[in-house]
């Protein structure tokens, strides 16, 4: 039986039973995860389906969670060693919506330690290796869930987002990544790291998966007051509608981005063009103001959401707390302290404010936005410290839809002569999940990305 | 807008319960001061018309009944089983007063 390169779709179309593609992917991970080192915890035995799960709308089919994501009475460790020990006494509310509808849970992911960072280098218990090129990272944080799905050890997995933790993973790994608007989707039972920007969202092969998960997860949840009630829209039955859209291009997220990263998002763009698409020249804020803002607000929520973990209620004490958390936790304390509060935290708030704002102006005249997800391809394991501010220079086209809290997406759209996958990005109004995913399943029809190949490899 | 010293990162990492080794805290001070410099660019942009509050939905006031969940509730042995250090269903904790 050979599943590689089958989207959840076609598995739930496919007659297979269940259980053997659970086996299936179970026997995928202990084999290759050695090697890629994209999961943190999987079980030893291939679970067994349940049976009520079997007849549900996911019909039983694996899926990963990343592991800051609390699924009953397991580890659930944000990759940091102070979480090692620490079982999650009840689950957080996506993973329970999985379950209901039907999934299976098998493995967590690894990812960067409590999501600080753009590789998952920084995560405690080793760096996950990117499928293409195992000397190379597969971005971040949520690089166990991209290099999972990209190496077809899971049809699907789940990670999160804070400005770029999904989308930046997903386009070095050659994956489409998806960060729903900020309140779509509940974080309750998420480790917290920027509560204003945290956002859950699917990593999978196709557009069309990533579809069918958000209907899953999204919606308003009585444990996360921050979400919006909104009725969530059929974004499956939508995504086949072939709609003509306008699609704005701004400059300014093409500054210092590779040229053949600028080269296969300007073909992106006249595929788009002959299939009946618009495009129209926008302008945007610079992207380096969202750096900014993220790097004040960021901190300053982490500083608080981490100050939680004292010893007393869960897993270890502070020593445990790597490099990049204590420089996060103390930039952040600093940022809200007297005297610097309103030089800092509060001028970023009001910065990011315009940033939304300039967003919206631009929602006026276009349905979407579409860019390079990340300025260069995948780094080489070891490279971040050549680079000064390495996180925010990786994920600076992929802050402002963060900072802002719009919906935006990645999907792979070529291949670098480096050997390594090339993702671009669309954005879209708050809650306009439909028109994203519209518009990026048609462009990936366009594209046609070979996802075999890499998969080939782990076989 | 100033530099981070030495002492100002012992006085933060005090102030947020860090025990920082003095060989990482020698780091620290350079490190944060460049992000400091950098965040200098939103001086750039006017933010005088900007009002001070700010959500990232524009959610206000959402409300709920004030009602006990008792689904939501973790047994006391639940709440207690992550805890390193606890004594006849409580948490031990370093005396504060």
């Amino acid at each position: 039986m050979n599943l590689l390169g089958k989207s959840l779709t076609e598995l739930l179309k496919s007659e297979l039973h269940s259980q053997d593609v659970v086996d299936y992917f179970h026997k995928r991970i202990v084999k290759y995860n050695p090697t890629l080192h994209a999961f943190v915890s999987v079980d030893e035995q291939s679970p067994k389906i349940k049976e009520d799960r079997a007849n549900e709308k996911l019909k039983g089919l694996p899926i990963s969670l990343k592991d800051n994501i609390g699924a009953l009475y397991s580890p659930t460790t944000a990759s940091s060693k102070l979480l090692e020990t620490y079982t999650a006494q009840y689950a957080a509310t996506i993973t329970h919506k999985l379950a209901k509808d039907g999934a299976t849970l098998l493995g967590k992911t690894n990812l960067d330690a409590w999501a600080h960072g753009s590789s998952t280098e920084t995560s405690d218990f080793g760096a996950t290796h990117n499928p293409y090129n195992i000397d190379y990272v597969p971005g971040g944080s949520s690089g166990g869930s991209a290099a999972a799905v990209s190496a077809g050890l899971i049809p699907a997995a789940i990670g999160t987002e804070t400005a770029g933790s999904i989308r930046l993973p997903a386009s070095w790994s050659g994956v489409v990544g998806l960060k729903p608007t900020y309140g779509r989707v509940s974080r309750y039972g998420i480790v917290a790291m920027g509560s204003s920007w945290d956002c859950p969202g699917p990593i999978t092969q196709t557009v069309e998966d990533a579809a069918l998960l958000l209907s899953t997860l999204a919606g308003k949840d009585l444990h996360d007051a921050t979400t919006i009630d909104q009725e969530v829209p059929n974004y499956v039955a939508e995504l086949t509608k072939e709609r003509k859209m306008t699609i704005g291009i701004a400059q300014e997220y093409f500054e210092n981005v590779d040229p053949e990263i600028v080269t296969l998002v300007q073909q992106a763009v006249s595929l788009l063009q002959k299939s009946g698409h618009t495009v129209k020249k926008i302008k945007l804020l610079h992207p380096k103001y969202a750096i900014s803002v993220y790097m004040l607000l960021q901190r300053s929520e982490v500083s608080s959401n981490l100050a939680r973990y004292d010893g007393i209620r869960f897993g270890k004490n502070r020593s445990f707390f790597g490099k990049e958390a204590e420089r996060r936790i103390l930039l952040g304390t600093y940022a809200l302290s007297s005297g610097y509060y309103d030089a800092y935290y509060k001028t970023a708030q009001k910065v990011r404010y315009l940033i939304r704002q300039d967003f919206e102006n631009v929602f006026n005249e276009v349905d979407v936005i579409f860019a390079p997800t990340a300025p260069i391809t995948a780094t080489k394991l070891g490279d971040n410290e050549k680079f000064a501010f390495y996180g925010e220079m990786m994920d600076v086209l992929t802050e402002p839809a963060a900072a802002a809290g719009i919906p935006a997406i990645s999907i792979p759209i070529g291949m670098h002569s480096s050997g390594l996958p090339v993702g671009g990005q669309f954005m879209a109004r708050h809650f306009d999940e439909t028109t994203l995913l519209q518009v990026a399943h048609q462009l990936e029809q366009l594209i046609s990305f070979d996802r075999l190949s890499v998969m080939n490899r782990y076989e | 807008m100033s530099k981070l010293d030495l002492a100002e990162i012992q006085h933060l990492a005090k102030l947020s319960n860090l025990r920082i080794t003095n060989e990482e805290a020698l780091k620290y001070p350079e490190q944060l001061s460049e992000s400091i410099e950098y965040v200098k660019n939103l001086e750039e942009l006017d933010i005088s018309s900007v009002p001070d509050s700010f959500f990232t939905t524009r959610a206000i006031n959402l409300m709920e009944e004030d009602e006990v969940r008792t689904s939501d509730m973790l047994t006391q042995e639940q709440a207690l089983k992550n805890a390193q250090s606890t004594k006849n269903g409580y948490f031990i904790v370093k005396r504060i007063l």
